[in-house]
């Protein structure tokens, strides 16, 4: 629960969240990436974990209508009253002391809604809503990945972006449960840490030990743990996505530009996957090996 | 099925629309909307003719800034759908209607795309005057700066993308939706202002 006496802190967050609304209200959703972040990282420093899932979720409605407004421009108008109402909802939840099940349940509907948009033309025609398939596919990747963990010592495995892009392609195809939509968004910051790690390791071709136990191991025995738990804790939940939110600007200060974003050859080649970032690929290598 | 109890009427708010549908006040014979709208052949002659009038062309100007490290792209909308408070809550609410609203928003951008003109536009439900519990949906155009045949023309064109890709969506719906896909049909105007 937020302390809303500590007015001084709510002021400067209510600013970065009003900054992110207006930069969505006016279709400038790079600017509203660049507000989430500033929120993010405004709550790092103010240790606020309740106002850091707001950011993490502006933050990739923001990444949706940037591919929507890019790819799907046809149907845009329609899809920006999705994000309209989800963010006025979340914008009330914030002005109310945040309780933490509904911020999730509205991303839950959003997810639900904005899929629908993801989707060409022919894909509306023939996906149906099948939610137990998805539980099912989920399951099975959760587990592909807990058996192929030691594979992220590698800096240049794909499993993230791999099991992502899984996780994207079903639920967008077959829709999902609130517990999807969780995981989604955990592997997705997860996504976004990655680079970081592999750039922390650098000139190494694999990530130490230590490393790979403190950013990669117990996220991924967590979340696997989380998914396959009938239960759905909030707030256990909350504060593991904010240590890898947190390790994740930490890193971003140390090393930001990781490699593998600096490169004009790999951006070019980055795929156009819808809610999927730009992957540490084997193409880093390449180009490592090339500059040796 | 969702229920289409959420259909308001919301008139009060865009006064002043000139109606072409359902009546002979214009010079033309129009029988355009519910079902009478279904497709209309446009003379091929007549649609080239228009393609090659001076209309406004739709320019998209792009350009770039630098904030936060972060480069930031700026490209401007060629289609700004306006849609009414109740419009847009059932399209939160109704994945049917979702559905259908994209494929007026499709068939409007496949129209700007074709014929190069800009236009401003409104979607809103509306009551009938006559017909109490009938609630309107009504997709309502303005092409500014363009003559009154040309923008005669203009809404053919429209209205035969726009009821030729519900009629598509319709065919290859299941049979769950397909009810509710009609009913939306029978219930869609285009109408154009003056």
């Amino acid at each position: 629960m937020i302390d809303m006496n500590n007015s001084f802190h709510i002021e400067i967050l209510t600013q970065d969240l009003e900054y992110c609304i207006k930069a969505f209200e006016n279709n400038k959703f790079d600017i509203m990436n660049i507000a989430a972040n500033r929120l993010m990282e405004n709550c790092m420093f103010l240790e606020n974990e309740d106002i850091f899932l707001v950011s993490v979720i502006l933050k990739d409605i923001s990444n949706d209508y940037k591919n929507i407004f890019k790819y799907k421009e046809e149907i845009f108008n329609s899809a920006k009253v999705i994000g309209k109402e989800t963010i006025k909802s979340i914008k009330a939840n914030f002005h109310n002391d945040i309780n933490i099940e509904n911020l999730w349940q509205d991303f839950q509907k959003y997810t639900d809604k904005i899929n629908e948009f993801h989707k060409d033309e022919l894909e509306s025609e023939v996906y149906m809503k099948n939610t137990k398939f998805t539980s099912i596919i989920f399951k099975k990747i959760l587990k592909f990945l807990e058996e192929n963990k030691e594979s992220f010592k590698k800096i240049n495995n794909t499993l993230i972006n791999g099991v992502l892009g899984v996780m994207v392609r079903i639920m967008k195809n077959h829709s999902c449960t609130l517990k999807e939509t969780m995981v989604y968004l955990y592997f997705k910051l997860l996504a976004i840490l990655h680079p970081y790690i592999i750039e922390k390791s650098y000139p190494e071709k694999e990530i130490n030990v230590d490393d790979y136990k403190e950013y990669l191991e117990g996220h991924v025995d967590f979340i696997v743990s989380f998914y396959l738990n009938d239960s759905l804790e909030f707030k256990k939940y909350n504060s593991e996505l904010w240590q890898i939110g947190k390790q994740y600007r930490e890193l971003y200060f140390l090393f930001n530009l990781p490699r593998i974003f600096a490169k004009p050859q790999f951006l070019e080649q980055v795929p156009t996957i819808v809610r999927v970032p730009a992957a540490p690929s084997k193409q880093l290598v390449e180009n490592e090996e090339k500059e040796d | 099925m969702e229920s289409t109890k959420d259909l308001a009427d919301v008139s009060w708010a865009f006064p002043g629309i000139y109606h072409y549908l359902n009546n002979n006040t214009s010079s033309q014979n129009l029988s355009f909307g519910t079902n009478a709208t279904g497709i209309i052949d446009i003379p091929e002659k007549e649609a080239s003719t228009i393609r090659h009038e001076t209309l406004e062309k739709v320019k998209i100007p792009s350009e770039t800034n630098v904030l936060d490290t972060m480069q930031v792209e700026k490209t401007p909308l060629i289609l700004n759908l306006v849609f009414s408070k109740e419009v847009e809550n059932l399209i939160m609410r109704e994945l049917t209607f979702r559905k259908f609203i994209i494929e007026i928003e499709r068939s409007l951008n496949e129209f700007i795309k074709r014929e190069n003109v800009r236009l401003e536009n409104k979607i809103f439900f509306e009551e009938d005057w006559e017909i109490p519990d009938y609630t309107k949906l009504v997709l309502s155009l303005n092409f500014k700066g363009i003559p009154f045949k040309q923008k005669m023309s203009l809404w053919k064109m429209i209205n035969t993308i726009t009821y030729g890709r519900i009629k598509s969506m319709i065919s290859y719906s299941s049979e769950d939706l397909i009810n509710r896909f009609q009913e939306l049909r029978k219930r869609f105007f285009i109408k154009l202002e003056m």
